[in-house]
């Protein structure tokens, strides 16, 4: 038999969502990107990903690319990106470029200073430059997760839980399909980190308690 | 190791594979029963997932010490009629030049499959070769697949049609394919067949002149035959729309191209390639007819486009081709750079969105030397070592994670070109460059892939050299695969264990000894020796041994912490400075303390610390 049989799409032909998942070499970038992969499967939901390996994880940034629906092509377009997802607050800044006008910036309160290098902007730094910016942006309070779970490791499942409360996402990827493909891979701990980055950003986005807002929108 | 057994999925099943999980899992389906390689990025996962199913279904798969050596296993399975795969980065394939270069010309007779991953970017490589020249160049067809379903479907394919034709067959991975995650279907799997027969045939397989007189004949039979069948392969497509322009897209140039239409608004036929060497002329006739401009979209450089203005020319067809002149030859497609092109050729504006500005200076992030990373320690040794005895090195670099003993503090990496270049360039260096001492610094799996017999000839020779191996027992770079100095095998057995500085003795080195890079005074000080070895003509060969830090923290063993006592720490650097350990921050008072949760416990800072300012927590 030829392996050929298609995909199918019942979605595919409607929807278009192009979001980069964004942070530092280490951080379970890629580990999102397959929670949700693996979630669109079973829903027959067409995703496609791209990754960089080998030299960029030595605690280098990464930029991981997701595009779900109807699309071809594995990079986001520059200045297209619906959502931006940042693990890390100077990454937030970097990834900017990726992002539409009037797109969703999600960052975590985690702050990395790259070593050895002058002129980091400092937390307060960023937050300032974003307010300012033609976006909407949240900052996610992960330390406080973090805390909570006693487990450094959840910053990335806080942050899938923050990206799937983007009215967009969540009304083509049901929130509670991912969150139990989170259980089943990674745990009940990872699960419990979802719902809370999900349960945050949900209530951040309706008490309009964002960085920036960016006037087109009806949020 | 994660175990990647996704790929075991149920036929029909959709899975959300890596590009490189797919070209395994099309290797499984079509029942191969051998698979060889080394590691390298952006290839690397596809013999790490069939190694992770090898002992469920019974075939066998390795890594190998290099490409070559990879090759031949594959290659000599295929001769007896086992299925095979061999796979490697695009560098790779120069390694297994040799024997790749006469398989086209013995052929095989059960299917052969090479995947060459090529790195357009060179996000993780020292060059963007384009591996489809290979084919024109060795006569073995190439297909190109443009998403992990292909990646999948065209490996299955290439060793069916490898074996219907008795040829090898390469399948052209890049970054964006390999490295790609998408929805595969997955296909039944066919029992594999492991064991093979080699009847005494030397006129087929023993390349004389004589006999490969007459193989020649035979592959430009073949390889005008595989045109003919290529011009009917199934993934080949022509996109039919009512216009003038034709796009060729070969490979991953399709999905940008399709995705670059929608965002342009413009219409044209597409032809659809996945057999990029040899272009099927019959494919092209069909796809022209009407056509007045043409746009080849396709990674890296102009393989497909060359071949297709000769068809043209053949064919008295006068049209516009463009390709390489509008999209470039470097660097990644992108929709905006395909998108761009298509506006162009179809004499249309359209530009692509211009990023927000940042009104700041976002500092940049490089990879860098892992904290408690061996290769540290090392390297300032070495620096020390230099400097106690007043001498300055050339650095002879090599392929691995230590490249990055290229960036401040150490600049210790003067060249980097090619796997086992170190010590191959130093050769030169010492009978050239005769004021300086040559260092040789390469890794331990690179060691055993190429540093052999380029150390042979230093001796033999009488190249004086210090040749360090820094030896972190894992090939670190591209996810911790064993290699002969760890004894594990890549199904997880016990192979045997070699030890680098017994290959030095048995070589002949004129002085030889390992050190741990983490006692630092033991380490400057067998460095020393080694120069002085290397500065009165001799060979050193110096294994600096200890397990990379981000194996021994998954594997536990690294546990302690240590932290800065400020009132003993007058700030002067040190650690900062001549160390630079990322762990390691300049705190508000100026002066340094460790972020504990990066410290892996290595104690390096606390013995150089001229202030005894560093101490083990607890």
């Amino acid at each position: 038999m030829r392996p050929d049989m298609p995909i199918p799409s019942n979605n595919k032909e409607r929807v278009k969502i192009e979001a980069v998942f964004t942070g530092v070499g280490g951080q379970g970038i890629i580990t999102m990107g397959t929670i949700l992969g693996v979630a669109c499967s079973k829903i027959g939901l067409n995703i496609i990903t791209a990754e960089t390996h080998g030299m960029s994880q030595r605690m280098g940034m990464v930029d991981f690319f997701v595009r779900i629906g109807d699309v071809e092509a594995p990079l986001v377009p520059q200045a297209s990106a619906d959502i931006v997802v940042s693990l890390e607050m100077i990454e937030a800044l970097r990834s900017v470029r990726h992002l539409k006008r009037c797109g969703w910036l999600l960052v975590a309160d985690i702050y990395i200073p790259p070593p050895y290098v002058e002129n980091v902007p400092s937390r307060k730094d960023i937050v300032t430059v974003l307010e300012r910016l033609p976006i909407n942006s949240i900052l996610i309070n992960v330390e406080e997760i973090v805390e909570k779970l006693n487990d450094s490791r959840v910053v990335n499942m806080a942050m899938l839980g923050a990206f799937m409360a983007i009215e967009d996402v969540s009304k083509i990827i049901p929130v509670t399909l991912v969150e139990d493909v989170v259980e089943e891979r990674l745990g009940p701990i990872n699960r419990e980190a979802f719902g809370m980055g999900y349960k945050q950003a949900v209530k951040k986005i309706k008490d309009g308690d964002l960085i920036s807002r960016c006037a087109k929108t009806n949020v | 190791m994660p175990k990647r057994k996704t790929i075991l999925g149920e036929p029909n099943s959709i899975a959300f594979l890596l590009g490189n999980e797919a070209i395994a899992r099309g290797a499984i389906e079509y029942g191969i029963g051998v698979a060889a390689a080394y590691p390298g990025t952006p290839s690397s996962e596809i013999v790490e997932s069939l190694a992770s199913v090898a002992s469920d279904l019974g075939i066998y798969v390795e890594w190998s010490v290099n490409e070559k050596t990879a090759f031949e296993l594959a290659y000599a399975a295929a001769m007896s009629g086992v299925p095979s795969l061999t796979a490697m980065k695009h560098v790779g394939l120069n390694v297994a030049a040799d024997p790749l270069m006469t398989s086209a010309y013995t052929g095989v007779k059960a299917g052969f499959i090479i995947v060459t991953a090529d790195d357009p970017y060179m996000h993780s490589s020292q060059n963007e070769q384009d591996n489809r020249w290979v084919g024109l160049h060795a006569y073995i067809p190439v297909l190109e697949p443009a998403n992990p379903q292909e990646a999948k479907d065209l490996t299955y394919l290439g060793l069916e049609y490898s074996e219907k034709l008795g040829h090898p067959i390469i399948l052209r991975s890049v970054t964006r394919v390999s490295h790609a995650r998408g929805l595969v279907r997955l296909g039944p799997l066919r029992p594999p067949r492991t064991v093979g027969s080699f009847p005494r045939e030397p006129q087929k397989w023993a390349v004389v002149p004589a006999h490969a007189r007459k193989m020649k004949i035979d592959v430009l039979r073949r390889w005008r035959e595989i045109e003919d069948v290529f011009a009917e392969f199934p993934y080949n497509k022509i996109d039919d729309s009512n216009s003038n322009i034709l796009i060729v897209a070969s490979g991953i140039g399709y999905p940008y191209a399709k995705d670059a239409l929608k965002i342009v608004g413009v219409k044209a036929k597409i032809l659809k390639v996945s057999t990029p060497v040899p272009l099927p002329r019959k494919l092209v006739e069909k796809a022209v007819n009407g056509i007045e401009k043409i746009l080849v979209v396709e990674e890296t450089d102009p393989v497909v486009e060359m071949q297709l203005k000769s068809i043209l020319f053949d064919l008295h067809i006068d049209v516009e081709v463009h390709g390489a002149d509008y999209l470039g030859r470097k660097g990644e497609l992108t929709i905006d750079r395909v998108a761009e092109a298509i506006a162009k050729i179809a004499g249309v504006s359209w530009s692509p969105p211009k990023p927000i500005e940042v009104p700041i200076n976002v500092p940049p992030r490089k990879p860098i030397l892992c904290p408690g990373c061996p290769h540290r320690a090392t390297f300032y040794a070495l620096i020390m070592a230099a400097r106690e005895l007043g001498v300055d090195p050339i650095y002879s670099g090599d392929i691995g994670c230590y490249s990055l003993g290229i960036d401040p503090p150490f600049n210790a990496q003067d060249t980097i070109t090619n796997m086992g270049g170190s010590i191959g360039l130093a050769n030169g260096f010492s009978h050239t460059v005769k004021n300086r001492p040559v260092v040789a610094i390469l890794g331990d799996s690179t060691f055993f892939h190429a540093g052999l017999p380029p150390l042979l000839n230093a001796v033999y020779n009488r190249a004086p050299m210090l040749v360090l191996v820094l030896d972190n027992e894992t090939t670190a770079m591209t996810g911790f695969q064993p290699h002969p100095g760890t004894g594990l095998t890549a199904m997880g057995g016990k192979g045997r264990k070699i030890l680098i500085e017994e290959v030095a003795k048995a070589m002949g080195a004129d002085y030889v000894d390992v050190f741990d890079p983490y006692d630092v005074r033991k380490a400057i000080e067998s460095i020393k020796t080694g120069l002085k070895v290397a500065m009165d003509g001799g060979v050193a060969v110096l294994v600096a041994r200890r397990v990379c830090s981000l194996l021994a923290a998954r594997l536990g063993l690294a546990r302690d912490r240590y932290f800065i006592d400020s009132n003993r720490c007058v700030g002067c650097s040190v650690c900062t400075n001549i160390l630079a350990c990322p762990a390691i921050v300049i705190g508000e008072d100026n002066k340094p303390r460790i972020i504990e949760s990066l410290c892996s416990g290595c104690g390096v800072c606390a013995q150089i610390c001229p202030f005894q300012a560093i101490t083990k927590r607890g």
